[in-house]
């Protein structure tokens, strides 16, 4: 048996002492050698209750073949093993059923406990353990639930609350009520009435029922003790949906009872135990059908289902509010989308030199690219990358653009004009961002070209026989550094073509490993047959990547100039 | 992802590690500015870096832009091969100061 400690305080002397005709009773059922006339010496200590044990052996309940005239008699007929355990239950609820706690109902007490036993017994019977002994642990089990409140008469208050819970959440709030569990009292009982041998172990643990237990007797008491409480919480738990279908699962689990019969099996226990109440004369409530109590847990059924339907009903409409949403996001996105790219220049006449190609990793571009005609002919063009993506590079995007191009009417320097741009974005930078930028001016009449590279990827230059120089960044983007000087390269276009791209061309992955890079754009370009219209060249170039199974991770941008 | 951070003289180090793109620059970023805001100098360490992106960049800028305004000194040092490549290309190596290693820092 498990060892527990209590506390000093705790009211040993409440409990009371084993009558002495039990425990004269008890010792001579299990000394090896007794005569009649030793249990008559013990009959007449109390003959009143003898005569009243004798009545219930000889009821109808008990089924015995035929009448005892005498205990001795009984014996003789059902088993010294059988008259003992009904003599302790009787003894049990006459020694616990006096005391008065205040807060813990008696009546409604013994009740739970005869539905126990009562439940014990059928439970017993299913799998062929001796149904008097598994009666008889069923009553007394609880006999430690009982001496927790005899310990800690001042909790009796508490008693209701427990018996409204399932028996596993009791038992841990006993814990946290007493700091010990009904097991550990039924420990104190058994050493204190001597009942080690008559009360098997099983009685006391059936809360940890386990495969390792001494025998296949104790591992049977065992779940046939924890199945026999769940069955009485069927009765006073307020769950009843849920201790009804751990019953079910415990009966057709363990004792592999068809689900159809489980049913049946629970519907029995009410009329059982009245009528074993009756017989022992033990007092009970008024009968309860099984019916109610499906009545009342299918209405908790119908609460939960009623609450769940709620629930779905909440989420559908949650569901319809984001996908509201998503699609005035959408639509925004959309109309954001439309308007950048009413921001990219139209595609010129077939002899204007300059043509751009843009496409969005995402539904915002972070790159843009722009031409327009000054007064006097000459040709402002850009090409730049905001870092990051998203809206935030969207809208810096857009400000760029509209700053270059504004500026740019009245700021014929390409070098002053970046300046200018680049100390208003540094005046209003936020969260680091920057703008890369190759942007020039194009004098068609002199076929020169001021170009500045303010970060962005080398722009290259290719003569007709497919040369190629490069002119690389000579000044860091646009909203670094609000000082920054950015230098003009002036160079004769020719009849050469000046491409400018992105870093999401360069970047691009034209295999599983392989980015395009910039000796591959080179390759690309080198080999294009310069027939080709500048559209399909840019084209050509794109047509490289492989955004078939790997998807654009950013914003490409092409812009090509030539003179026509 | 949290970046270590250690102590060299008289800077705080940020390292920052493998691959800095869109899904770990905002650490960086917060890293970077609670420092700054600290008062520290700060040195970021970009010798573990495989990866940057234009929001690494951005990030690195604007730790960059801020020591500036609150007269803290900010540098990077150590830079991989494929940072430096990124930084090079937009010119940006000569906006930052940049050391070789943490005993060029005095």
């Amino acid at each position: 048996m498990p060892h527990i400690n209590f506390k000093d305080t705790i009211e040993l002397n409440n409990i009371p002492e084993i009558p002495d005709i039990a425990r004269d009773f008890i010792r001579l059922h299990s000394s090896e050698t007794f005569s009649e006339a030793d249990i008559n010496l013990v009959i007449g200590k109390d003959e009143v209750f003898f005569s009243q044990l004798l009545e219930v052996i000889n009821s109808d309940h008990f089924n015995l073949t035929s009448k005892a005239s005498t205990i001795p008699h009984a014996i003789e007929l059902a088993g010294f093993d059988r008259i003992c355990h009904l003599m302790l239950c009787l003894v049990v609820y006459r020694a616990f059923s006096q005391i008065e706690i205040h807060g813990l109902d008696q009546q409604a007490f013994w009740e739970d406990s005869l539905r126990r036993a009562v439940s014990a017994r059928m439970l017993g019977e299913q799998v062929g353990l001796d149904a008097s002994r598994c009666f008889m642990a069923g009553l007394i089990q609880d006999i430690g639930f009982f001496m927790l409140f005899l310990l800690s008469p001042n909790k009796g208050m508490l008693w209701s609350e427990f018996r409204k819970r399932e028996p596993e959440a009791r038992y841990s709030m006993e814990r946290n009520i007493f700091s010990m569990t009904h097991d550990d009292a039924m420990v104190l009982f058994c050493n204190r009435w001597g009942l080690k041998d008559i009360v098997a172990d099983p009685v006391i643990g059936h809360h940890r029922c386990h495969a390792e237990q001494a025998s296949l007797f104790d591992q049977q008491l065992c779940q046939v003790l924890n199945c026999a409480d769940w069955m009485a919480a069927v009765y006073t738990a307020v769950d009843k949906s849920f201790v009804i279908n751990r019953c079910r699962e415990i009966l057709t689990g363990y004792f592999r009872m068809e689900f159809y019969k489980t049913e049946e099996f629970l519907a029995a226990i009410p009329d059982e135990l009245a009528l074993t109440a009756r017989v022992l004369g033990i007092k009970i409530g008024e009968h309860i059908d099984f019916s109610q109590i499906l009545y009342q847990a299918n209405i908790k059924l119908n609460e939960d289902n009623a609450n769940f339907q709620e629930l779905a009903q909440r989420l559908e409409q949650a569901l319809d509010e984001r996908d509201q949403l998503a699609t005035e996001l959408n639509r925004d996105l959309g109309q954001a989308r439309e308007i950048q790219r009413s921001l990219l220049p139209p595609t010129m006449a077939s002899d204007f030199p300059l043509f751009g190609m843009n496409i969005s990793a995402r539904d915002l571009s972070g790159d843009f690219y722009d031409y327009f005609k000054l007064d006097d002919g000459r040709i402002y063009f850009n090409l730049g990358d905001v870092s990051g993506k998203g809206v935030n590079a969207a809208l810096l995007m857009v400000k760029t653009s509209s700053l270059f191009r504004c500026l740019g009417k009245r700021i014929s320097s390409p070098s002053e004009l970046m300046a200018e741009v680049n100390t208003e974005l540094c005046e209003t930078s936020i969260h680091g961002m920057f703008v890369a930028m190759v942007a020039g001016l194009y004098d068609p009449q002199t076929g020169r070209v001021r170009l500045v590279n303010a970060g962005n990827p080398p722009a290259l230059l290719f003569t007709p026989e497919g040369l190629a120089s490069e002119i690389e960044a000579n000044a860091p983007p646009l909203g670094v550094l609000a000082d920054a000087a950015f230098p003009e390269i002036e160079f004769e276009l020719a009849n050469n073509s000046l491409y400018m791209v992105s870093d999401g061309v360069t970047e691009s992955f034209i295999a599983e490993d392989e980015m395009l890079g910039l000796s591959g754009l080179f390759k690309t370009i080198a080999v294009m047959d310069k027939a080709l219209s500048p559209e399909q060249r840019l084209q050509g170039i794109v047509d490289r990547f492989d955004s078939t199974t790997i998807p654009f991770r950013d914003d490409v941008t092409l812009l090509l100039l030539e003179a026509r | 992802m949290k970046y270590p951070v250690s102590q060299h003289g008289r800077f705080s180090v940020i390292s920052l590690t493998g691959e800095v793109d869109l899904s770990c620059s905002p650490q960086a970023r917060e890293q970077i500015l609670k420092c700054l805001k600290q008062g520290k100098n700060l040195l970021i360490d970009l010798s573990q870096v495989a990866y940057i992106d234009s929001s690494g960049v951005a990030s690195l800028v604007e730790g960059f832009q801020t020591a500036r305004k609150q007269k803290l000194d900010f540098a990077l040092v150590g830079v991989s091969k494929a940072a430096m490549q990124v930084l090079s290309l937009a010119r940006l190596d000569t906006v930052f100061t940049i050391y070789d290693s943490l005993d060029d820092c005095e």
